[in-house]
């Protein structure tokens, strides 16, 4: 560990401490996910490995980028490009306001990333605020694969037990277990709704079957425009295309990617 | 999909489902959406190929695999091949005390009973082999630790591919496969292998080309398999499957590209059941840039050890035209019970000769024309140089 110095704690991850450091040459700031491997006895985790494994071959402007791997005899350590903020801390600064072209930038690179993703056939299964990392010039980017996997041909049947429960889809919430990129998308509106709300969270309270608990959230006779009544009408129509219920019906990243209400991106936001 | 749903509960269940529904999404217009179908909210069956003539399930997800991605797929996943796979050295035959080609087969086939025990996917077993045999190109095996490398590879091949319910813990690995060694040896037999493969665990093994390949095939010739009896892409996928790991098992197979592998098992199939199957093979292999030498040296060798086997000849039994006449007329009513099918297990099973195999399916076909002919082959060939 003499090429870091740790500068300080971020956070507590899926299965590991994240700390700030600086590369003692190059004088680098990245982030360090540590993981303890002498807890039990089951050597390296599942999720630091399948991390690993599809980190490596990931390489995209809005997917955290792994540096290297280290490991003692002890511990392990992943040596990620840092980022500044995630989008959970961010929405608890921004005071309730966040201004549409931030959500559209923000919004149209959480899909840029998540179209990567799916177009090397890989699953995230956990979006959420937490693991979306925002840069202070305006950049996202996708992190925490911890639970992603690659999915192939022929489609198996995968856990049901995926994805933080505000933002699991219906289908998926009933234990559907065969699921495809659709999982991800009804994650992308839950996070879309949520931006344009600068932070509340559009099913918050949701609890799993069959000692599930319901907030009745909406009355039936809600509108979209309630829901999101920041957002203009493209951004509703986007919305509503990515929470539809069935999964073969949820839009896929890269028709999101084209839809109208991308059409006045400001360009320094496409390239971000 | 409520009503589909409580079909299937009991009636408290039913209660809770449809209440969970309503307040779950109360907005008018998204409950307009709700078209789920039960078929999307299915349980249990473990396998499922995305053929193109896929029924409703196959709908859920024909949006994302379809035929020309998977090529997209399978042409990366080629160009990986290329750069980064190695011929591997052959083993000393005897003298020393690294182990021989027989051990690494015996090794093979215990890791493969194995993962039907833990009810591992194939691909995860596949992987397991793909990586021992990369270890042992990076170092020396002895004979006395092989037992401890291979249950190590299959560990980590488990953890890479399988969801975090199927992965056993250490402890019932070690037991279960009464491997000898204890749980701190395999744990540190898994990082020396981590550490000697700089972590690139994951590689597109022979069982991935397979697919991606069968895929192809199948999105281009969908009435390949029309003509068979009890035959559709996913029973044919998971004999392909069955036969694939005898070859896997087997050193001097192994040694070849994994692709090179997967479309010499194709050709060996493609001959019994297609007349025309050499210009369909030579579509395939434009497509996989497996030169003509590799694959004919491959496909004698391939064909030898399933000859020995008794596996060579699948047993393809033809319809019978008055059968698929009617078949044809079925079609409609049964498109939606097709393809999903959980045969991969019971075909595993070895002692089963092919004939005594084919018991289930009711797959109508969908078929609206018998044949394929050679115009068919020039379309595909031009389909697979546009995209």
């Amino acid at each position: 560990m003499q090429k870091y110095e740790k500068l300080e704690k971020i956070g507590e991850g899926t299965y590991g401490t994240v700390f700030k450091a600086k590369n003692r040459e190059t004088h680098e700031i990245v982030a360090l996910k540590r993981v303890r491997l002498d807890d039990d006895d089951e050597g390296v985790p599942s999720s630091a490995l399948r991390e690993i494994c599809l980190l490596k071959e990931l390489k995209h402007k809005n997917i955290v980028r792994l540096h290297d791997v280290l490991h003692s005899e002890r511990k392990l350590t992943l040596v990620f490009e840092y980022c500044d903020q995630d989008l959970k801390k961010y929405f608890d600064t921004c005071n309730g306001e966040i201004d549409p072209d931030t959500v559209k930038s923000f919004m149209y690179q959480l899909l840029r990333g998540l179209d990567f993703c799916h177009s090397n056939n890989v699953l995230h299964r956990d979006l959420k605020p937490q693991n979306l990392l925002i840069n202070k010039n305006g950049e996202l980017k996708l992190a925490d694969f911890g639970l992603a996997r690659a999915f192939g041909i022929p489609v198996r049947f995968y856990s049901a037990e995926v994805v933080t429960l505000w933002y699991r889809p219906p289908d998926v919430l009933f234990g559907a277990k065969m699921y495809s990129t659709s999982i991800d998308m009804w994650s992308a509106g839950c996070i879309f709704a949520e931006l344009a709300n600068a932070g509340r969270p559009l099913f918050p309270g949701l609890t799993q079957l069959p000692n599930y608990r319901m907030f009745p959230m909406y009355h039936v006779t809600t509108t979209w425009q309630q829901v999101v009544p920041k957002l203009n009408s493209k951004g509703r129509d986007l919305l509503q295309c990515l929470l539809v219920c069935c999964p073969a019906d949820r839009m896929s990243a890269d028709e999101a990617l084209q839809h109208s209400y991308f059409n006045d991106l400001p360009p320094s936001a496409r390239h971000l | 999909m409520v009503r589909a749903y409580a079909e299937t509960c009991s009636s408290d269940d039913q209660l809770v489902m449809v209440r969970l529904h309503k307040e779950l999404i109360g907005c008018q217009d998204v409950l307009s959406s709700l078209r789920l179908t039960l078929h999307d909210v299915s349980f249990g069956k473990p396998f499922m190929h995305l053929g193109v003539s896929a029924g409703s399930g196959g709908r859920m997800l024909a949006s994302v695999l379809n035929g020309e991605r998977t090529l997209q797929v399978l042409r990366a996943a080629l160009d990986k091949e290329q750069q980064e796979w190695k011929p591997t050295l052959l083993r000393p035959v005897v003298g020393s005390q690294e182990i021989t080609d027989t051990e690494r087969d015996r090794a093979a086939i215990w890791l493969v009973q194995l993962s039907q025990t833990f009810d591992f996917a194939p691909e995860t077993y596949v992987l397991a082999i793909s990586i021992m045999d990369r270890v042992s190109q990076l170092v020396k095996i002895r004979t006395k630790y092989l037992r401890c490398v291979a249950i190590s590879c299959l560990y980590l091949a488990v953890k890479t591919l399988e969801d975090d319910e199927v992965i056993p813990v250490t402890l019932d690995l070690v037991r279960k496969s009464q491997c000898g060694c204890s749980i701190s040896e395999v744990l540190r037999m898994e990082m020396v292998i981590l550490d000697k493969l700089n972590w690139n665990v994951k590689t597109t093994t022979a069982i991935d080309f397979l697919h991606m390949m069968h895929t192809v095939m199948m999105w281009r010739f969908p009435h390949l398999l029309t003509s068979l009896k009890d035959m559709n892409p996913s029973r044919h996928l998971a004999l392909l499957t069955r036969k694939l790991l005898i070859c896997l098992c087997h050193a001097d197979l192994a040694r070849d590209r994994p692709s090179a592998v997967a479309l010499a098992l194709i050709s060996l199939e493609l001959e019994q059941i297609f007349p025309q199957w050499l210009s369909l093979l030579m579509a395939l292999q434009n497509v996989a840039q497996v030169g003509n030498d590799e694959l004919i040296s491959c496909r004698e060798r391939m064909a030898q050890l399933l000859g020995q086997r008794g596996q060579l000849i699948t047993g393809y039994q033809l319809k019978k035209s008055s059968q698929s006449l009617k078949s044809k007329k079925r079609k409609v009513d049964e498109t939606d019970t097709d393809d999903i099918y959980d045969g991969i297990k019971r075909l595993y099973e070895d002692n089963c000769g092919p004939s005594d195999k084919i018991t289930i399916t009711k797959r109508g076909s969908c078929a609206s024309e018998m044949h394929q002919d050679a115009d068919d082959i020039h379309a595909f060939v031009q389909a697979v140089a546009a995209v």
